[in-house]
């Protein structure tokens, strides 16, 4: 049976940036949010829609990502895309994929491409099929780009969000970014993706929706934060692992993970996982990459964004075990643990 | 290799995205005598939803109304897992690519995958929506044979310059949505589509058929989405397939379920029987079009 490995890892950022005071100061709808004590969230990249879009930062995370991977376009069987929607410009594309386009820009001639969506949980489920699809031996490589551009809830939420118990409260968190990594077939066990396993609780679907508002022109998201982050929701991905694990004949402890990578919602937040985490599983948690300060929370790219940075920096060295925890609407939750190599040259 | 265990379709023009695609769900688990909890990975291939609800995923919103999965019980290390996927009336081409290697790793024991579309604001007569108000189905598990099931999914694209027309471009205007936006959908087809798409069919067959010689043109039956008047007829005439069924939902296209409505209209027409070979196509938007071949297995199809 074959295994895939995670071969390179790219990203882009719109060229806006703000502070967190600069976003809410645009705020029209009379509401008063204090985003940056609540969350930590002092900082993020959004998009200018007349420049930027989901296909100029698709196309640029893939090719950052293809840089230094070894790889030409040509080389890619596949390229799945994982953003939460679609934006050519100010149209939101339901058809054609975004996929197929980005493989077209970049030059991808031999890729099949296509779409999944999943939200925060985008990137995880375009590894999750393309690992499967390579250990299936139906492709070689691939790639996961996800170009996220989420921002335009927060101008919904600028234009309509009022009290603090408001449901448009969590997007006033959001923000832009694109991700990009190639997987291939793994050789042995120093860098390889060891599993990926998903879930969704549908009984929590309806608790973040997406979609066009009605009160004015733009696009909301609304979302139940206390039931979403409640500790039952925080303890379901650790009772999830470690369910994997006990099939595997293994534990968390037994893992030896050199870091977790939590989806990047809020300082607080992802603390809580964590603490869940050390519950559920009895052990301690292995340290915590976090940057949701300085990027806010870029839908399904954070955790990809978050070890960009880091790898970037020099403080992940090759051959580390990162445990990655997906937290999604839907409610989606899964892991996935991989040992990387030098994945940014 | 992996079997299309059951089939189904729903057809109510008063239903929406998400009903259509519970309905023909439930339709095809109740035929294979499966409940919902026995579905170990949905897969949403529709295109056009409810009130253009892009989070979360249209998957979800199905597995709570099929009561699959609705929490995690801790022990059980099930997955029950949902996810949408994304590429026009080839979307089911890839699930089913997607699906074979789910089963083949033992991932997956029972995939289904759903495909439905709506207008979003609910207009199943809109003029300037060109697509039906319809749902399908397909029940994926693993075939008790090495011989008949599905072969290998072969997906092309067209060659497109920069700016050139994708043949079909569907859409929701931000700008000029105004506070209608959930009830609102643009679609265009180029003029041009219907030549593009058969062209591009017509590669990914010429394709498929140098590399799978089983899949000999004068003893296969040819299955087809409708993206185009005679897409089918065309085809066959081409390569001299015996047979042909292009899917048939009226004076609109069946949208993302296209190709799930083609199959599931042939089986129950009885003209297939055990050892047939079928060749599945689906065109679309891209323009991209794709191919696999299907040896119907022992006991018939759904």
């Amino acid at each position: 049976m074959n295994r895939s490995r995670i071969r390179a890892l790219g990203a882009a950022l719109p060229a806006g940036e703000f502070t967190t005071d600069e976003v809410l100061n645009r705020m029209s709808s009379g509401g008063e949010f204090d985003v940056e004590r609540i969350t930590g969230i002092a900082h993020r990249h959004m998009v200018d829609r007349t420049e930027e879009d989901t296909l100029t930062l698709g196309v640029a995370a893939a090719l950052d990502c293809l840089a230094g991977s070894g790889y030409d376009p040509a080389d890619l069987d596949v390229i799945i895309c994982g953003g939460t929607t679609v934006h050519d410009g100010f149209r939101m594309v339901f058809e054609p994929s975004a996929a197929g386009e980005i493989a077209r820009r970049i030059g991808a001639v031999n890729a099949t491409g296509y779409d999944v969506a999943n939200a925060c949980g985008g990137t995880m489920t375009g590894i999750y099929l393309l690992d499967n699809l390579i250990r299936a031996g139906v492709v070689r490589t691939g790639m996961v780009v996800t170009p996220e551009v989420i921002s335009p809830v927060t101008e919904g939420a600028l234009a309509e969000a009022v009290d603090a118990r408001d449901p448009q409260f969590a997007a006033l968190t959001l923000a832009d970014a694109a991700v990009a990594v190639v997987l291939d077939r793994a050789v042995d066990d120093a860098e390889a993706v060891h599993y990926i396993d998903m879930i969704t609780c549908a009984e929590y679907s309806g608790l973040c929706i997406a979609k066009p508002s009605d009160s004015t022109e733009n696009m909301i998201m609304l979302t139940d934060n206390l039931t979403m982050q409640a500790a039952p929701r925080r303890e379901t991905w650790a009772k999830f692992h470690r369910d994997v694990l006990a099939k595997k004949g293994t534990t968390f402890a037994e893992e030896n993970f050199d870091y977790i990578v939590f989806h990047q919602l809020g300082v607080g937040f992802t603390e809580k996982l964590a603490e869940s985490g050390s519950k559920i599983h009895g052990a301690p948690m292995p340290p915590r990459l976090a940057c949701v300060e300085k990027y806010g929370n870029t839908g399904a790219s954070t955790h990809f964004l978050v070890l960009r940075d880091y790898l970037s920096r020099g403080l992940i060295p090759a051959g580390s075990k990162i445990c990655f925890v997906p937290t999604a609407s839907g409610m989606v939750f899964g892991v996935l643990s991989a040992t990387i190599g030098e994945l940014v040259k | 290799m992996t079997i299309l265990r059951n089939s189904a379709v729903s057809e109510d023009p008063a239903l929406g995205s998400i009903d259509h695609a519970v309905a023909a769900a439930r339709e095809c688990l109740a035929g294979a005598g499966l409940s919902a909890a026995d579905v170990d990975v949905l897969m949403n291939v529709g295109v056009y939803r409810d009130a253009n609800i892009v989070e979360p995923s249209n998957a979800a919103l199905i597995q709570r109304e099929l009561g699959m999965h609705l929490d995690y019980e801790p022990g059980s290390a099930r997955p029950g897992f949902s996810l949408d996927l994304r590429n026009g009336a080839c979307g089911v081409l890839n699930a089913l690519q997607a699906a074979n290697a789910l089963l083949a790793n033992g991932t997956a024991e029972h995939v289904l995958i759903v495909g439905s579309d709506a207008h979003p604001g609910g207009r199943a007569d809109a003029t300037d929506f060109p697509y039906a108000t319809v749902g399908g189905a397909f029940l994926v598990t693993k075939g008790i044979d090495a011989t008949t099931g599905l072969g290998a999914v072969h997906l092309q694209a067209a060659p497109r310059p920069d700016g050139a027309h994708p043949g079909v471009a569907g859409y929701l205007d931000l700008k000029a949505m105004g506070r209608d936006g959930a009830r609102t959908i643009t679609v265009e087809v180029a003029d041009d589509f219907t030549e593009r798409v058969i062209g591009v069919a017509r590669t990914a067959v010429r394709n498929y058929l140098a590399n799978h010689p089983e899949a000999a043109a004068d003893s296969t039956v040819l299955v087809t989405n409708d993206p185009a008047p005679d897409f089918a007829a065309t085809l066959a005439a081409d390569f001299g397939f015996a047979r042909h069924h292009q899917a048939d939902t009226g004076s609109r296209n069946a949208g993302s379920s296209g190709l799930i409505i083609a199959y599931h209209q042939l089986i129950r027409s009885g003209a297939v029987r055990e050892g047939d070979q079928l060749l599945l196509v689906a065109g679309g938007s891209g323009p991209t079009a794709g191919c696999v071949g299907y040896r119907v297995p022992v006991g018939g199809a759904g």
